[in-house]
């Protein structure tokens, strides 16, 4: 079934992306039937005992199999990625406009990824998990780019995608430690791990997990995403996607948790992100903006609570996880249904909504009070636990997780009021465009689902207990619809009275727009990676020539240095036939004249006489083929040389003094290294070549008496058809650039309208 | 086997005749040449299902022993990549065929037969266990690749010609030089003898010829410091001739180097060349995100990943070596896609540069989606073919505990995938440039070219679909590499 | 070793290194020419001693000079030959257009480089 779904997903996929054009705006409607399939399952799977498992092995190799478990805890996440995701489909048809052109595409990646975020979420194999953990990554950078002719956007989009895929990195890096420590790389499998890598595999998770969960310091990517589609804001970047750190936290926990640097690390994000994010929230006046903000805070508060661990904080991070899932779904399909018909998020531009739209408002009052943790919702049994689970704990963690929740409670109430004061508060009424069907049903339902819950808590109990006692190993205690006269019911009446006191200030007195906060180094790494990668381009890719052929002669140089350690001159004679030193100081000579001889015709000459002399050099070695196609080797260059250069004038250009000096030295080494490396290479050899046996060999199998005949004709014969084909490729060479110079205009312009471009590029500014 | 060796090297040569015998009906043309290609790809795919089945096999040219002449070997690491590159070259042709009528066309009379002579010297230098032949292997390729960069003979193409060109001629030379030293210090030059001979050297001799070798190899390869001619040349030809030269030329550097240095057993070297590589994995991409046109980003990334595989090999396990290969086998279809995906944003756009692009997502959704898989996986996003090697390189690093170099893997890999997002947020998303468009490629030759470049797409999901299947061959493959006694002993037979 | 042979091989590679990394055009041809004979050379003395040129009745085996470094010599020498024709005609090539024989530098490294110099870089 879990395979069936995932292909549904996928075939469906497939059809959008053939027929969406056709199909239009409808597409998103079927793009919804999957996920209303999913759904399905899973609220027939709900309390089941055994979990539904699938396995398709892929490289075995390297342990990558596609292995899925969906227990209780992957149960609920089905629900809240296919449930929410029919709502943002049905909404999403409201949303857009009908003359829409890019629907087809739109529905097929939203698909895609309410696909991937279900493997993500099903996955029991930790690689499984990473491959659909970076699906949503690419998925999100498609949706958030969707607005793709707008710079921002553009940027915003680039922004996600690169702090996302850096978390995939650390995730890849730490996975493979995580899992060599544990020797297993299924969820269900992972021990409590120990040892070094293993931390450093953990911290490396836990990064991954808040770039993905956009906790500070990587939040920037999430606010910025908002430019996308609402449906996307609501879907992705509030419900679900966001909640994929999240996730790994729950579900890494059992084996991470017992490590010190995990939970530091994972309080620090946390308490972290709840404070910023809260101040984000606080200040922004962009509705959607506060709502991204807000996000950022609640993420802080669940990797908090599943980074203490304990049963308690478990129970209370699940919950919240729900709840937060319904609420925030809600009111950021409310702003978008207002952005659409009012034409802007702006909250000093919005006034008299309460009014003019009161189902909207009823719904927005309802979710808000969820997150505010107010009763009778959801929100109010997952923030009394939450706090409760702080209340729980000991020692020093006690006062940080105690401040994290508490203080972060204070500001998500305060947020809330501002956000409900200003958006659906007094002013002058906004005008409005004529609503839409499909808009208001889904925000109802989600919001109204945050009610319900707190009505059936039995059952949201027996659910969420179960997640948690999977995922923290230990009984869980039970979700109270009214925990009674309690210290944290008393904490959470202080905790909404300040919180709305400060919210009704900030309302009151609107604080300075705020400056950056965050989107500016993210996007300064990234700009700054860039600049750096054009220094270093600079440096090592100039464009020169000389330079790279004097870098490559060093680094020859420098690998002949080995040689030097055997070095010996006991094998070496001065010569055997004296005329040798005679020709080889001809040669040296004349290949010396060649660096001063002036003129091109006294180099032509100075050429060939080094020839003659290295064809010498053969006659007395005892090779006289090889002299003689020396010589006529020697004789067609030089005519060659001096029919390419016949016309030119007659001097040499001079060049730099001390970059002349540089090139001496260098070329001295790479001769250097030459006589160092053939002299350590004969010194002492490991075998000898077969003299006898191929003179024999030649004579009586070749059937030839020069043996260099028979050696290059038959018994290395394919070298020398290499050897033909390379020349006559040469000539193919030859003659096309011949006629390239004497191309007619028309051949010529076909053959540079690429050059056109690249030199039109390249003037200078 | 004879027969499938000879196919996979003499019938591109017979297509080369033939085609230039038919210079004057391009019909004719075009048939031989894919005839020839296509048959020496078929021929290699045979063989990697023989070899896979019955072992290395041996091909002694002219019945020679191998004291005295040339020997030809078809074990699984010629036999697994063979078939990759040989499919790669007949897939280019086909979008070359499709390309013909656009002023970015690479000249049709001349450059079959050249693509023909190198899929020749590609097919020799995979098979060849001849260090000599090895080198006129590597010219017949060079110069085929001289021909095919420089046979325009415009300006910018001389210009980048001439960097190519010269630093390949040093190369060539460091070549002969180093087939001197070999020669001197084991007097033979065949490469099963070598590998028993070059291990009994004292340590000074033997490590200066396997730097040296380095340095040979890692010139083609464009492993750092050497690559410098690689940018300035490969986005000047024709967008056929880059797709083949990005996902063969190198990778033949590469090869070469994997084959050599286990052989020969030049471990020792390790050290320094992990070092190297996470220099050219971070100095490729960086270089990448300084450039301002497609096929100069592209081409920057050749070097980067060039590194990765070089970092399998510097491993010197089993594990290392097989990613290596895996990655060899990734990298080559994937290359040559996303080249040819710059061949059509030159046909759409009118040009490769970012600034005279746009908006191509809108207009041609196929085109964006035939870059958008070869793209993330060039940049080791899974499902794709690149996060199966990426993981195998890596995972093989992380259990030497070689931190540096899996530190480097993993942040080029995030500069890559910053890279693509570049491309794709200025050529495929943002406002399309202003200007006029020159005329695209008239209809069905447009199809072709989309129809090839749909195909070698499919190549590359197909890698990523049987990565199982090729990483156990590639462990097999390496293997054997890494314990050359069978490879002595199959040419010994 | 014979040492004349060796020093030769220095002498030709050093001076050959030393005008291929010029500027000038006809430089890099002459300096890739003494490269090429660096190497045959290099080859024939890796090859063993000086002997009787190898033809079979015409010397006894053991006077008779190694026939192999000189067939794979001739492979070289031809191919080297054929590298440095097309050479030339690029040169040509690269005069007819350019009105010199002066290596040209990449316009696109050098307009980074010149960006990355004067801090202009547009940043994207």
């Amino acid at each position: 079934m879990i395979g069936g779904l995932l292909l549904s997903h996928a075939a469906v996929c497939l059809v959008l992306a053939a027929a969406g054009r056709r199909l239009g705006r409808g597409s998103l409607l079927v793009a919804a039937v999957p996920p209303a399939a999913a759904t399905v399952w899973g609220v027939t799977r709900l309390g089941g005992e055994e979990p539904a498992v699938a396995h398709v092995s892929w490289v075995d190799g390297l342990d990558l199999a596609m292995t899925f478990r969906v227990d209780a805890f992957a149960g609920i996440m089905t629900l809240i990625v296919s449930g929410i995701g029919v709502a943002v489909f049905v909404y999403a048809f409201g949303y857009f406009s009908a003359a829409d052109p890019a629907m087809g595409r739109f529905a097929t990646t939203l698909l895609a990824f309410s696909a991937a975020m279900l493997g993500l979420v099903w996955s029991d194999s930790v690689w499984s998990l990473f491959v659909f953990w970076e699906l949503t990554s690419v998925t999100s950078f498609l949706l958030v780019g969707h607005k793709s002719t707008d710079a921002g956007v553009l940027a915003a989009a680039r922004r996600a995608l690169m702090v996302t895929g850096g978390g995939g990195l650390a995730l890849l890096a730490g996975l493979l430690l995580v899992t060599r420590a544990a020797d297993a790389t299924l969820l269900s499998d992972l021990g409590p791990v120990q040892g070094a890598s293993a931390v450093v595999g953990a911290v490396l998770v836990m990064v991954a997990a808040a770039t993905k969960s956009a906790q500070v310091p990587f939040h920037a990517w999430l606010p910025g995403a908002m430019v996308a589609p609402t449906p996307v804001s609501a879907y992705l970047h509030s419900a679900t996607m966001v909640k994929a750190g999240v996730v790994l936290v729950a579900v890494a926990g059992p084996a991470l948790g017992s490590l010190a640097a995990w939970k530091a690390l994972g309080l620090a994000f946390g308490i972290a992100s709840i404070f910023w994010g809260a101040v984000g929230a606080l200040r922004h006046r962009d509705a959607k903006l506060i709502l991204a903000w807000g996000t950022v805070s609640q993420l802080g508060m669940l990797i908090t609570l599943f980074s203490v661990g304990t049963a308690h904080a478990v129970l209370a991070a699940v919950a919240l996880l729900v709840a937060h899932a319904l609420f925030k779904g809600a009111l950021f399909l409310i702003v978008g249904e207002i952005d659409v018909r009012a034409g802007t998020r702006n909250i000093d531009e919005l006034g008299g909504l309460a009014r003019s739209m009161p189902i909207a408002c009823f719904a927005a009052v309802l979710a808000g009070m969820s997150m505010a943790g107010a009763p009778p919702l959801l929100g109010f049994v997952a923030k009394e636990t939450a706090i409760a689970a702080a209340l729980d704990l000991e020692g020093p963690e006690a006062w940080i997780v105690g401040f994290g929740v508490i203080g972060g409670s204070v500001l998500t109430v305060a947020y809330t009021v501002r956000f409900l004061i200003a958006v659906f508060g007094a002013g002058p009424q906004t005008p409005l465009a004529p609503g839409r069907g499909a808009l208001p049903a889904p925000s109802v339902i989600l919001a109204a689902a945050g009610v319900a819950g707190y009505g059936a808590l039995g059952v949201v109990d027996d659910l969420v207990g179960e997640a948690a006692a999977r995922l923290s190993g230990a009984a869980v205690g039970h979700l109270h619809r009214w925990p009674g006269l309690t210290l944290e019911l008393g904490v959470s009446a202080v905790v909404l009275a300040i919180g709305a006191l400060v919210g009704l200030a900030v309302s009151r007195r609107p604080p300075r727009m705020p400056a950056d906060l965050g989107a500016r180094w993210t996007d300064a790494s990234i700009d700054g990676s860039v600049a750096f990668g054009r220094t270093v381009c600079a440096r090592v890719q100039h464009g020169s020539l000389p330079v790279y052929l004097v870098t490559m002669t060093s680094v020859a140089a420098l690998a002949a240095t080995p040689f030097l350690a055997d070095v010996s001159v006991d094998h070496l004679v001065v010569w055997h036939r004296p005329l040798q030193v005679l020709l080889a100081a001809a040669v040296i000579s004349a290949a010396v004249a060649l660096c001063f001889v002036g003129t091109r015709l006294g180099a032509g000459l100075a050429l060939g006489g080094a020839g003659i002399a290295v064809a010498a050099i053969f006659v007395i070695h005892g090779a006289p083929d090889l002299a003689l196609t020396q010589l006529l080797v020697e004789a067609t260059i030089v005519v060659g040389f001096v029919l390419a250069f016949g016309h030119l004038s007659r001097s040499f250009p001079l060049t730099g003094a001390r970059w002349r000096a540089v090139r001496m030295a260098i070329a001295g080494l790479g001769g250097a290294a030459v006589v160092i490396g053939l002299g350590a290479a004969s010194a002492n050899p490991s075998g000898s070549p077969p003299v006898a046996e191929m003179a024999t060999a030649a004579a009586n199998e070749g059937g030839g008496g020069n043996i260099v005949n028979v050696i290059l004709t038959d018994i290395r014969g394919l070298d020398t058809l290499g050897e033909v084909l390379v020349l006559a490729t040469v000539a193919l060479g030859v003659v096309a650039l011949a006629r390239a110079s004497s191309g007619t205009a028309s051949e010529q312009s076909a053959g540079t309208a690429s050059e056109r471009a690249t030199d039109a590029a390249s003037e200078p500014a | 086997m004879t027969a499938l060796v000879s196919i996979a090297i003499v019938a591109p040569l017979l297509a080369a005749a033939c085609s230039l015998a038919l210079r004057s009906v391009p019909i004719g043309r075009d048939i031989a040449v894919l005839a020839g290609l296509g048959s020496a790809a078929l021929a290699s795919l045979i063989m990697l299902a023989t070899v896979a089945r019955d072992g290395t096999h041996t091909v002694a040219v002219g019945g020679w022993a191998p004291e005295l002449g040339i020997v030809l070997v078809a074990d699984l690491f010629a036999a697994l990549i063979l078939p990759v590159a040989l499919t790669i070259i007949f897939v280019v042709e086909i979008f070359a065929i499709g390309q013909r009528r656009t002023v970015w066309a690479a000249n049709p009379e001349s450059s079959g037969p050249l693509l023909c002579v190198l899929t020749s010297g590609v097919s020799l230098a995979f098979l060849t266990g001849d260090l000599f032949t090895l080198f006129v292997a590597f010219e017949l390729i060079l110069v085929s690749s001289y021909v095919l960069l420089t046979h325009q003979g415009n300006r910018s193409q001389v210009r980048a010609g001439m960097t190519y060109v010269v630093m390949n001629l040093l190369a060539s030379t460091l070549f002969l030089f180093g087939v001197a030293f070999v020669y001197a210090a084991t007097g033979t030059v065949n490469m099963a003898l070598l590998a028993e001979r070059i291990p009994q050297l004292e340590a000074g001799v033997r490590l200066g010829i396997g730097a040296w070798f380095l340095v040979v190899f890692g010139t083609k390869a464009a492993v750092f410091p050497l690559f410098s001619w690689l940018p300035d040349s490969y986005p000047t030809a024709p967008t056929t001739i880059t797709a083949v030269f990005a996902g063969l030329l190198t990778k033949v550097g590469i090869y070469s180097m994997i084959r050599f240095h286990n052989l020969m057993g030049m471990d020792d070297l390790g050290p320094i060349m992990l070092l190297v590589a996470a220099l050219t994995m971070v100095v490729g991409v960086l270089g990448a995100l300084a450039q301002s046109d497609v096929k100069r980003i592209l081409s920057f990334h050749v070097i980067s990943q060039i590194g990765y595989m070089f970092m399998g090999l510097s491993l010197f396990t089993v594990a290392g070596t097989a990613g290596a290969i895996l990655f060899l086998i990734h990298h080559m279809p994937v290359k040559a896609v996303l080249f040819l995906v710059g061949g059509l944003i030159e046909n759409h756009e009118g040009s490769s540069s970012l600034d005279r692009s746009g908006g191509l997502a809108g207009r041609e959704p196929l085109v964006a989606v035939m870059f958008a898989v070869p793209a993330l996986s060039l940049a080791g996003i899974p499902p794709f073919s690149g996060f199966v090697a990426k993981l195998a390189v890596v995972s093989a690093a992380i259990d030497q505990a070689e931190t540096v170099v899996v530190v480097a893997a993993l942040v080029a890999g995030g500069l890559t995938l910053m890279s693509m997002a570049k491309i794709w947020n200025e050529v495929f998303w943002g406002r399309p440039a202003d200007g006029p468009r020159p005329s695209p490629a008239p209809r069905r030759g447009r199809r072709t070219m989309h129809a090839a470049t749909a195909l070698a797409v499919a190549g590359t999901l197909t890698v990523s679909l049987f990565a199982g299947t090729l990483l156990d061959l590639s462990t097999e493959a390496a293997e054997d590499l890494r314990n050359p006694e069978a490879y002595i002993a199959a040419v010994r037979s | 070793m014979n040492t004349a042979l060796l020093l030769a091989v220095g002498g030709l590679t050093a001076v050959g290194l030393y005008l291929l990394t010029g500027r000038s055009l006809s430089r890099i041809v002459i300096g890739y020419s003494l490269l090429g004979h660096a190497t045959v050379v290099a080859l024939i003395a890796a090859g063993g001693l000086a002997g009787r040129p190898p033809i079979a009745g015409g010397a006894a085996l053991e006077d008779m000079s190694n026939p192999l470094p000189q067939a794979l010599t001739l492979t070289a020498i031809v191919i080297s030959f054929g590298l440095t024709l097309f050479l030339l005609a690029l040169a040509r090539r690269q005069r007819t257009l350019s009105g010199d024989d002066l290596v040209e530098d990449d316009l696109e490294d050098r307009r980074i480089a010149a960006a990355e110099g004067s801090g202009e870089a547009g940043a994207r």
